[in-house]
């Protein structure tokens, strides 16, 4: 009798924690991601022409989401992104590009902390119109929206100089979070390989954020020099920073680095960080393209100390219920 | 016969004939001109405000044609010094110019029914003293006739009112400081024991990890009632810590812990939040006081700490954090929405609570 009073009293936390472990797997909504993907390479190469990186313009809730882009021709690349607030399971995204409609994604490519993510889309099939393109984005999302659009481009033109280029995405979330698996400080994108810097005539690095916050001071390095502190202050729009440097005297003959550092930021997400390297005009080659494989992750489970404080809980109502027997 | 009343009633009919085919040319008296700024959904957001210190905003000027013909319209749009502009690539980038805060588009073709969409970027000010108003001034012509329509757009910047929010804030804080001072005056207050610090960390807990986590994962699941997810709880856990604790002080120290917890566990900031949770709890300790140290001992009293709750919290929120910390004017009626989901919640919190407590005092006592 007394084991069956004992089960009886045991079983209102017990089935707590049971429809919460079952309905995080039949929900998934919203849920605590840990910090996601760190930036990392997944194109480059060298070619006589350019990378044309653009795109904007923040948190907005409009549904479709527009954004236009003013492209070259001959595209031998394309990336295109769209950064995401609050994925939940079940979630939408429809893309289209100038009204051809690509698949609808049911799930990001990258996601962190609660639910910020990224759909990335290789468009280089798409048929992309030179000169105005337009590109939307409809989405079913209770309480998210895009943050904002952004299209890379690689283009071949002869006539231009030789250049080099590395495109990196990601989507590493940088906090003190516990829950994070300890505080993240720091998160770089490397532009990996040997550059020959005296052929180096211009260098442009375009990096993406999102989730900084104005007054909050965050640094931006490249290799040794720092670029800017603030940096994410949801200048280009509702939470997303968009930025250009010109890093030309700043590159490195060996594996060149952009390196995050959150500094002040309660939360920072570096998204995308391109490089361009523009040769001088005696340094001819081949068109050469490497994509790598996608660093996906969709990691998602009950943080440790959700599991932590329902045990301590647990163990009152345990001990509560001892004490009072004796 | 006398034709003269004839002629005069042809020439009538001509003028009003002449009159609507000039009419069906494009005219600029056809034209509909209509801002649109924030250029965010207009149920959830508040249009025509800006908050000083916010980050640029899209806008959009629309230009529709209500006539049958085509018309060829250019116009000119003037935006108040007070906020930069910006034009971002679009449609109709090649026929605008830019000179400062002046935009030409010129020769916009705009067919009979359609509409002709120009966007822009608008950078609200840093820092502004008071609330202003500022327009939009807008001249279209029509290539066709020559005729020309103005609009006047009004729009608000406010600025985000932090002074209000802290001074608030301080206020209240003091408020409970000179109650529990006059108290322990009085030699009524007892020290925080061991066991009331801990139970309030298992509360603060409970509510920061467990039922945040909770909400933040499922809420969507249940639409705009998603609130109730974390209001129910959070609300039951105050009056348990009341009822338990016995406290002056006990809500305002069990928010403080939850969001020190928060900032542990999840990242949060706490210089924007803390005043935010420590108000809710000094409102509930003075009601606490108020009702001669009614710690939640009477079921009104828990739903009504709990319903007070809500209502502070969330109104705070939507009218005082949300532009100051986000720098979002959200639609009043949205905003109110919200406000009573969160009472609701905190009626249902206080009475499950009150139950919930009355049974754990009489386990441990």
């Amino acid at each position: 009798m007394k084991t069956v009073r004992f089960h009886r009293k045991l079983m209102a936390p017990v089935l707590l924690v049971a429809i919460i472990m079952i309905l995080s797997q039949a929900a998934m909504a919203g849920e605590w991601h840990g910090s996601g993907t760190p930036l990392y390479t997944i194109a480059s190469g060298s070619l006589h022409g350019d990378v044309h990186v653009g795109g904007g313009h923040g948190l907005t809730y409009a549904d479709p989401y527009i954004e236009y882009f003013d492209l070259p021709g001959n595209i031998i690349y394309a990336r295109l992104y769209v950064p995401m607030w609050n994925y939940n399971r079940g979630d939408t995204l429809t893309v289209s590009i100038n009204d051809e409609e690509l698949k609808t994604r049911y799930e990001p490519d990258y996601i962190a902390a609660w639910g910020v993510s990224c759909y990335a889309y290789d468009v280089t099939g798409v048929a992309f119109k030179e000169g105005l393109n337009v590109i939307s984005a409809t989405y079913e999302n209770n309480n998210g929206a895009p943050y904002g659009i952004f299209l890379v481009t690689v283009y071949e033109n002869e006539s231009m100089p030789y250049t080099s280029f590395w495109i990196d995405e990601g989507n590493y979330a940088l906090s003190k979070a516990v829950a994070g698996g300890g505080a993240k400080n720091r998160g770089e994108a490397l532009f990996p390989g040997d550059v020959n810097t005296e052929t180096v005539e211009k260098a442009d690095l375009w990096t993406v954020m999102i989730a900084g916050t104005d007054g909050e001071i965050d640094e931006l390095w490249f290799n040794s020099k720092l670029l800017g502190e603030d940096v994410g202050r949801a200048k280009t729009g509702g939470y997303l920073d968009f930025d250009h440097f010109d890093v030309s005297g700043d590159i490195i003959s060996h594996n060149n680095t952009a390196v995050f550092k959150r500094g002040e930021e309660q939360y920072l997400h570096p998204f995308n960080a391109i490089l361009v390297l523009e040769h001088t005009s005696d340094v001819k080659g081949d068109t050469e393209l490497t994509v790598y494989e996608t660093q996906s992750s969709l990691m998602s489970s009950i943080p440790i100390p959700v599991i932590a404080v329902l045990a301590i809980t647990i163990i009152g109502f345990f001990l509560i219920y001892t004490k009072k027997k004796h | 016969m006398n034709y003269r009343p004839l002629l005069f009633v042809f020439a009538i009919i001509l003028a009003l004939l002449l009159s609507s085919v000039v009419h069906a040319a494009g005219s600029a008296d056809n034209i509909d001109i209509t801002v649109i700024i924030p250029d965010r959904p207009k149920g959830m957001f508040e249009p025509d405000k800006l908050v000083a210190g916010g980050s640029e905003e899209r806008a959009r000027i629309v230009f529709e044609n209500r006539g049958a013909e085509t018309a060829t319209i250019s116009a000119t749009i003037v935006a108040p010094d007070l906020v930069s502009l910006s034009v971002p690539i679009q449609e109709l980038s090649e026929q605008i110019t830019e000179d400062g805060n002046t935009l030409t588009v010129s020769n916009m073709e705009i067919a009979g029914g359609k509409s002709a969409i120009v966007r822009l970027r608008v950078t609200p000010p840093d820092s502004i003293p008071m609330k202003t108003m500022k327009r939009f001034h807008i001249t279209a012509a029509a290539a066709e006739d020559g005729s020309r329509t103005e609009y006047s757009h009004r729009f608000t910047i406010i600025p985000p009112p932090s002074w209000i929010t802290y001074g608030t804030i301080l206020a209240s804080l003091l408020l409970v400081v000179i109650a529990i001072f006059a108290v322990k005056r009085f030699g009524v207050l007892e020290m925080f024991t061991t066991i009331d610090l801990v139970t309030i960390a298992l509360l603060a807990a409970l509510a920061g990890v467990v039922f945040r986590w909770f909400w933040q994962t499922f809420n969507d699941i249940f639409g705009p009632f998603g609130g109730l997810l974390f209001t129910i709880p959070v609300s039951a856990l105050m009056v348990i810590a009341l009822h338990l604790v016995r406290k002056p002080g006990t809500a305002t120290l069990l928010f403080l812990v939850d969001q020190l917890v928060c900032m542990v566990i999840w990242g949060s900031n706490i210089t924007v939040w803390l005043g935010w949770y420590l108000l809710e709890g000094a409102v509930v300790d003075t009601e606490v006081a108020l009702f001669k140290m009614n710690y939640a001992d009477t079921r009104i009293a828990a739903i009504i700490y709990g319903m007070s709750r809500g209502f502070i919290a969330y109104w705070l929120f939507y009218f005082l954090f949300a532009p100051t910390a986000w720098k979002i004017c959200y639609a009043p009626w949205y905003s109110w929405l919200q406000i009573g989901l969160a009472v609701l919640g905190g009626l249902i919190g206080g009475s499950i609570g009150y139950d919930a407590a009355k049974k754990m005092r009489g386990a441990m006592l």
